[in-house]
Formats: C-alpha cells, structure tokens, sequence
C-alpha cells in the first residue's frame, strides 16, 4: 500500500478544500521559482514544520524524504559548477591536464547555489501538497483543470490497478521466499524470471475476467467521471 | 419465464465443461447451485448471463430462445445480473461511490436517480458509511458487499450470487445470509451457488447438483438433502440441520431460525 496515500488520508489538512489546496501550492511553487536563496531556505524551513506537524510523521522520516532525490540534486550541483576550460580565470580551484583547466568554476557557482535551493524548495512543496491531498481530491482537481477525461481515467485506472498488482507481487515473492527461491544467484535469477512470467500470467487472466464484468456492467468504452 | 434446455457448454470446442444441462427456474425461489471445486458452478453462472455461448441446446428468457446479439444482451441483462465471485475483478473505480455508480452511469441514467438507487443499496448493505471509502483500503468482505451494491442498483429481477459467501468470517457470512434473506423478501428472484451446504439449506427452496458438469440430482429440501450417498458422490455432504435429523433422531427443521425458536421452547420434539 502507498503509505504516502494514508497519511494524507489522516493529515490534519485533509478537510481543506482540495482547490485552496491546489491554489497554495502554486503560489508556494512561484515563490520558490522566484525567490532569492534566502527566502528559498526560511520558506522552505516553515514548509518542512507544517509538513511534519499536519502530517504527523517524524522528523526522521521527513529527512530521509529529502534525502532521497538528494544525490540527484548533488549530481546536478557538482555538475554545473565543474567546468573545462582553456584559461583558469574563472576558476576558483583548478587542476590542468593536457593543456586544459578543470576545475570550480567561480561564475557558475551562485546558478549553481539558487538551483540547488529552488529545488529543494520545490520538493518540499510538492512534499507538502502529497501527503495533504489524497488521491480523490488530487481527481477532483485535475478534473477542475479541466484535465481531458481521458487522462484522468486513465490516472484512475492506474491507481486502481498497480495495488492489485503490487499485492500480486508481493504474494509470488514471498511464496518464493518461503520455499527457498533466492538462496543463491542463480536461483533468484530464476525466480525471478518466473515471477515475471507468473505475473504477466495473471494479469492477463485478471484482464479477461475483468472484460466480462465490464460487459455485465454494460461498459461503453469510456469510465464517466462524475 | 427462465429456462435452459438441454445445453452443453465448453470454453472452447475441445473440452466440453457442462454437459445436458436443462433447468426451470420459474418457480420455487431462491435457488441453489450446490457443486464441489470445479463442478461448473461459474461455468453456469456465466453461460445464464450471456457471457458464454452454449454449443448445443438453449436459453429461454421470456418465452424467447435468448439471442446473442449485442441490443437482445442488453435488454436481457437489465433483468438478468450477475455478482462474481471475487469482488477485485469487479470493481473499477478508486471511490466506493463511483464504481457503484459506473453502470449506472452507463446506462446513462440521471444524477439525481442515481443517488436514490446508491442510498437504498447502501442502507440494505449496511455500508452506508463506506461510500467515500477508498477501495483498496476496504476489507475482503467490504469489497464483496460493494460489489453486490453495483448489481443491486441497477434493480434487476434477477440477480445470480457466485459464491456470497466464500473467504467471510462467522459475522460476515451471517450478515450475508441476512442480506440475501432481505433481496428475497423483497421480491429477487434469486439464484446462489456454493459449497456452503449450511447456508444453501437454510436459504434456498430449490437444489440443482452439479457433478463434474453433469446434473445429477435436483429437488426441494427434502428430495435432496435426504440423498447422503449423491452428495457424498458429488463430494459435499449433508447439512448439520440434516444430519441431527438422520443420526440422532431429531426432527427435520426447514432452516436454522425453526431450530432455534424449538430449542428454545424447551426441544418439546426431542427423543
Ligand atoms: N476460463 C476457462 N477456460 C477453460 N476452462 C475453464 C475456465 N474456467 C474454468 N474452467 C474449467 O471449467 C471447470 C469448471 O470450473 P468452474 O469455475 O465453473 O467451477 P466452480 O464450480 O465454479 O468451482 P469453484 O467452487 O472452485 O468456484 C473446471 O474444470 C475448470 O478447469
Ligand atoms: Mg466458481
């Protein structure tokens, strides 16, 4: 199950509206775009609080949140502010190598420092807004941004589906599991390769029988959104 | 009228899966499909509702042979529905409402109509409180209540429960006996399948057995339960309200409700 989905179930936010909602988190997101470092980091601070007090989880958990697209953002960093070039004026700190410099480049270092800020920012946003907007009110608003009906069916779907197929997976593993199936290398190459071929299995005999219960329900080709 | 004349039915023209099978089920309702794993309990379920072709012998539906055609389907399927046996392969939609809504809202039926039909199917499932639920934190028996509410709804004459009752705890199964009890009373016609001789024998009037795709025995109460070495042959066995009557002697109650009410008056039948 998507713990991230119960939580905004039992988040103190949960009866705001999903509009207002909506609404805070774009204006959040363009101040996070627009602002300087400064505001980026003591908004970003107010956002961390709010989150962890609405949502009731603990401050350990929301690090390690942050700490998960950290290395990505890092990358990012490191790589903007690393550069080759033929002099080493703009350079802080340089090595040079067959002729060429490589080394911390001075001018990319505040692009470097706002990007990193902005998103972080912006992922604590958007931190915020999941787990305070459950996926029916996230519909709901998609459906007020006149999203067309097709995507937003289509997210439904989704939704639905990948628990069945994640419990699914979850039930082949384990009985892997109990019966020895990752032991060695080999053995969980092979398990694995069957739990695939169970699960494609299974899928297609849930989706013809699915089919049928659509054809009782005199299914249209379409999934009215109310 | 309803019924099925000689039919034989297979998934495909190699194996056939129900063979010579010919049912009335105009009169004495409720009634039961008993059978063992794999007798062709839903084989039959789904060949009643159109969904599978009989290669030999026919439906009749209304003094019609039920044709297969898309618009006569249609039309036979707003009488006839149909809950299967697992509630995930039914249910569609991430809110409770929704799905239950969803054939309704195909069918094209207004808003406000649509509301009425949910809030009677709610209160007689008792999941009134269950209706902005989302449907993968529900419980196995919860789902399978939504799913009865998505055929109750579209208030069909007919209404066929696979297995009502397999995977539900002693509450939930009682509460499903007393829910199929109230859609009896009510006015369904309705048609059960199970294994669960229990709850067949106290609810239904009237019993098909299938064996191994073959119809080998059908009757009221008293012609079939009486028949130990059928069932026994078809592998099920005999209700214990059946049993206490052959082995000790008791009298033979017609469901668990007269055995209660006699026990509790002092079981002036016993010995
Ligand atoms: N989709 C299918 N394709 C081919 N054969 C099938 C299919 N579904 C069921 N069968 C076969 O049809 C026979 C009857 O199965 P059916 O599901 O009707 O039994 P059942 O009485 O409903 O059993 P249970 O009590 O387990 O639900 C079985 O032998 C089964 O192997
Ligand atoms: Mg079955």
């Amino acid at each position: 199950m998507l713990s991230i989905d119960r939580i905004a179930y039992q988040s103190k936010l949960v009866n705001v509206a999903p509009e207002i909602k909506g609404i805070a988190y774009l204006v959040l997101l363009i101040l996070m775009f627009q602002g300087t470092p400064l505001i980026q980091a003591t908004l970003f601070a107010i956002l961390a609080v709010v989150t962890i007090y609405t949502a009731n989880i603990t401050i350990k958990r929301y690090v390690k949140w942050i700490l998960l697209p950290l290395p990505f953002i890092l990358i990012s960093f490191i790589t903007i502010i690393f550069s080759v070039t033929d002099t080493d004026t703009n350079l802080l700190v340089s090595v040079s190598v067959f002729g060429k410099y490589m080394g911390l480049n001075q001018e990319a270092l505040p692009m470097a420092y706002s990007l990193f800020f902005r998103a972080i920012g912006c992922l604590a946003c958007t931190f915020l807004f999941s787990v305070s907007v459950p996926f029916n009110q996230m519909l709901l608003l998609l459906k007020k941004c006149r999203l067309p009906s097709v995507l937003i069916e289509i997210t439904m779907l989704m939704y639905r589906f990948i628990f069945i197929l994640i419990e699914e997976t979850a039930n082949i593993y384990h009985a892997q599991q109990m019966r020895y199936g990752f032991r060695t290398l080999k053995t969980s190459y092979h398990s694995f390769g069957l739990l695939l071929k169970v699960l494609f299995v299974q899928s297609f005999d849930r989706y013809e029988k699915m089919v049928v219960s659509l054809e009782m329900k005199y299914f249209q080709g379409d999934f009215p959104l109310h | 009228m309803f019924k099925v004349e000689k039919m034989c039915v297979g998934y495909d023209s190699q194996e056939e899966i129900l063979h010579n099978i010919t049912l009335d089920l105009d009169n004495h309702h409720p009634i039961g499909i008993l059978g063992a794993n794999g007798s062709g309990k839903s084989t039959l379920f789904l060949t009643l509702v159109g969904l599978l072709k009989p290669s030999k012998g026919k439906i009749i539906f209304g003094d019609k042979k039920l044709g297969y055609s898309k618009k006569e389907l249609f039309r036979f399927r707003q009488k006839v529905g149909i809950v299967f046996q697992e509630p995930d392969q039914q249910i569609f939609y991430t809110i409770v409402e929704d799905d239950v809504a969803f054939a309704l809202r195909n069918l094209g039926i207004a808003e406000e109509e649509i509301a009425k039909r949910l809030d009677v199917a709610f209160d007689l499932l008792d999941i009134q409180h269950l209706r902005k639920k989302t449907i993968q934190y529900l419980s196995y028996g919860q789902k399978k209540r939504v799913a009865i509410a998505s055929v109750l709804v579209l208030e069909t004459e007919w209404i066929l429960l696979d297995e009502p009752t397999a995977g539900l705890d002693p509450a939930g199964r009682s509460h499903m006996i007393h829910i199929i009890k109230r859609l009896i009373s009510e006015g369904k016609k309705v048609i059960l399948s199970s294994h669960d001789m229990d709850l067949m024998y106290d609810i239904c009037q009237y019993f098909y057995v299938l064996k191994e795709g073959n119809l080998i025995l059908e009757g009221t109460k008293q012609q079939v339960f009486l028949e130990k070495n059928l069932l026994l042959d078809a592998k099920l066995e005999q209700p214990w309200l059946v049993k206490i009557h052959q082995q000790l002697g008791l009298p033979l109650y017609q469901d668990e409700a007269e055995f209660s009410k006699q026990v509790a008056t002092g079981g002036k039948h016993y010995g």
